[in-house]
């Protein structure tokens, strides 16, 4: 690397974006499906809330203990859909065997010239109802949308379907409603998803599952502002290639009186949440609210889920989408050389695993990545790379110990544990650094790097696990910092569980290493910043 | 506490009474205060209520494509003389 690193630039959203379309649209639906295998798989392996999200719901729907073919059901209907919202959203509805129950009243809606709300759902696939709506039925529907916290799903929209993406109202701002209102008047359908509640939105409890839930209630108030009528949606996906559109009248005009506003307001609302319950109990695997729903998390955790909520969703929901379109090459590779790709990589953990000193010399700041936290406490792989620290900083006190690693899952946060388990050894808190923010390896080495830029040219020691060395190494290199490496273990122990980290890490480099090749062929040399 | 001009006093009557907040004065809303989130923590379906009821009492209408709007909502006080500049009646 020539430059210094403190000025690589990060990489935009571009080549992934680039990539689903061009794998959805060139290599064809059969391909993108044969792929949403591997891709399940690695969800349902990787994200650990999106799973315990939808345990949590097909507990509920399902009224027994779910297998984890049921989740394995679940994660696939999801990523399907997404799959074929690049369709829906281009317009190729031909691929599609399509169902619409209720046509007629959004038929005589659109045709009466008077707008409406259209009330949606994160049940099925609303996308399937806009492909619908623009390029069959001609129906003028807007969407409001929260971009800030969609940036993926905006950007999408725009390279698919530019026309589309103008019709979008987003979220935010006093005008928000005021478009809402000059849209109905034009004669639109303006579309919106009622089951989840931003952050400082008004909501209603209503009894979904048995259960009390918040729901927003901003829906049903525009409706009664505007005067117009409410129509429901749903497109629930039917496996293979069908999709089963149902539209239902929930009101001709929603109206309130001022002295029991809130008390008529949750009887709407709650009409919407029966037919919703209702549908989800018809299509249990089209639930795509893949987080703590009826909040089941035990009180204490609840305060800061609940305040992170909204963006621990979207970013999982953007690495997903990263996540999914830049395995899919790793994988086809992997396909179509019988695995062969992987003996490069495989090559390379293995290596360094078994040949990387424990013992280093030179290095002014010690960096030491955080692993999952078990029941809130120091993993023993994470207290082996903690030991390790110890060691170093015992051999030069001059030295500074970065300790890196966010919340993941536990109450706190990864780095906060190991700095307590690094006083409690004797260290002094003034030879400790902590950053709280970063989720994954990358991520942890890119707060590391901004945090480490005000010092001139620091020489760094990483330390982590054996197995964990090449991948760290790899993607350290991309962000063009060159640290010392440093084992956390004495010698690579080949037990069962430790064959197959490194196999699962061979798997991360491979996919690492397709990716930056195919960004430098297309032109993009910068080093891919999306990959865990 | 600065005081309000009555015509502001008007505005903040019809505010308080439009989106129904029991628990504030009119006198006691500071003009240079921001309506939305900070401050009186409007949001934009209170907006479109004020948007509806300032159209029923000054007879003009508040349009979501006016690149002033931020500027229109963010007090009472730009709000008022906006209102004072653009009404019908």
């Amino acid at each position: 690397m020539n430059r210094p690193w403190t000025q690589l630039p990060e990489r935009s959203n571009t080549l992934a974006l680039w990539l689903i379309r061009w794998i959805a649209l060139r290599l064809g639906r059969l391909a993108g499906r044969a792929l949403l295998y591997p891709i399940t798989l690695y969800f349902l392996l990787t994200t650990g809330e999106a799973r315990r999200g939808s345990q949590q719901f097909l507990r509920r729907a399902l009224a027994r203990e779910p297998n984890w073919r049921d989740q394995f059901r679940h994660m696939h209907c999801f990523a399907a859909t997404i799959l074929d919202r690049v369709y829906f959203l281009t317009g190729r509805l031909e691929h599609f065997a399509m169902t619409i129950h209720g046509s007629q009243s959004i038929l005589d809606q659109a045709e009466s010239g008077r707008g409406c709300i259209l009330l949606g759902s994160h049940l099925g696939s609303f996308e399937a109802l806009r492909g619908l709506g623009v390029h069959q039925r001609q129906l003028p529907i807007r969407m409001l949308m929260n971009t800030a916290h969609n940036p993926m799903m905006s950007q999408l929209l725009d390279v698919l379907n530019p026309e589309l993406a103008q019709g979008i109202i987003p979220v935010g701002g006093p005008e928000t409603l005021l478009k809402v209102s000059e849209s109905v008047e034009q004669g639109c359908l303006v579309g919106v998803l009622g089951d989840r509640v931003a952050p400082g939105e008004k909501a209603v409890a209503c009894r979904f599952f048995g259960q009390q839930v918040d729901f927003p209630t901003a829906p049903i108030i525009m409706a009664a502002l505007t005067g117009c009528p409410v129509i429901l949606c749903f497109g629930l996906y039917r496996g293979g290639h069908c999709y089963e559109v149902h539209f239902e009248r929930l009101a001709e005009r929603v109206v309130l009186d001022r002295r029991c506003r809130q008390e008529q307001v949750a009887v709407w609302v709650q009409r919407y949440v029966d037919r919703l319950e209702h549908y989800t109990r018809a299509a249990p695997y089209n639930w795509f609210n893949f987080y703590d729903y009826w909040q089941d998390a035990p009180l204490v955790d609840r305060a800061r889920v609940k305040v992170r909520r909204p963006q621990r969703f979207a970013r999982q929901l953007e690495m997903g989408w990263q996540g999914l379109w830049t395995l899919l090459l790793s994988n086809m590779l992997l396909l179509v050389t019988l695995g062969l790709s992987g003996l490069w990589p495989l090559r390379r953990v293995w290596r360094t695993a078994r040949d990387t000193p424990c013992q280093v010399v030179a290095g002014d700041w010690v960096i030491v990545l955080g692993m999952r936290l078990q029941h809130n406490q120091v993993s023993r792989d994470y207290a082996c790379r903690l030991e390790r620290a110890v060691v170093l900083y015992r051999a030069d006190p001059q030295r500074r110990i970065l300790l890196v690693g966010g919340q993941t899952g536990c109450r706190d946060s990864e780095a906060a544990r190991g700095r307590e388990y690094l006083l409690a050894r004797g260290l002094p808190a003034e030879a400790l650094v902590v950053e709280e923010q970063s989720l994954h390896t990358l991520d942890n080495l890119r707060h590391a790097r901004q945090l480490l830029e005000k010092y001139q040219t620091p020489s760094l020691v990483l330390v982590t696990s054996r197995y964990h060395l090449a991948r760290s190494e790899a993607l350290a290199q991309g962000l063009g910092l060159c640290p010392v490496l440093c084992a956390a273990e004495e010698r690579l122990r080949l037990d069962l569980l430790t064959v197959w980290r490194l196999v699962v890490e061979t798997a991360y480099l491979h996919w690492y290493e397709v990716y930056q090749r195919w960004a430098h062929w297309i032109g993009h040399r910068h080093s891919p910043a999306e990959i865990r | 506490m600065e005081a309000l001009s009555p015509f502001e006093l008007e505005v903040a009557r019809l505010l308080v009474e439009t989106l129904h907040l029991e628990d504030i004065h009119p006198e006691h809303i500071a003009p240079e205060e921001p309506l939305f989130n900070d401050g009186l923590g409007l949001d934009s379906i209170d907006a479109l209520e004020l948007a509806l009821a300032i159209s029923k009492t000054y007879g003009f209408q508040l349009r979501s494509d006016d690149q002033q709007n931020l500027q229109v909502f963010a007090s009472l006080r730009t709000l008022s003389a906006h209102i004072a500049l653009n009404r019908a009646r």
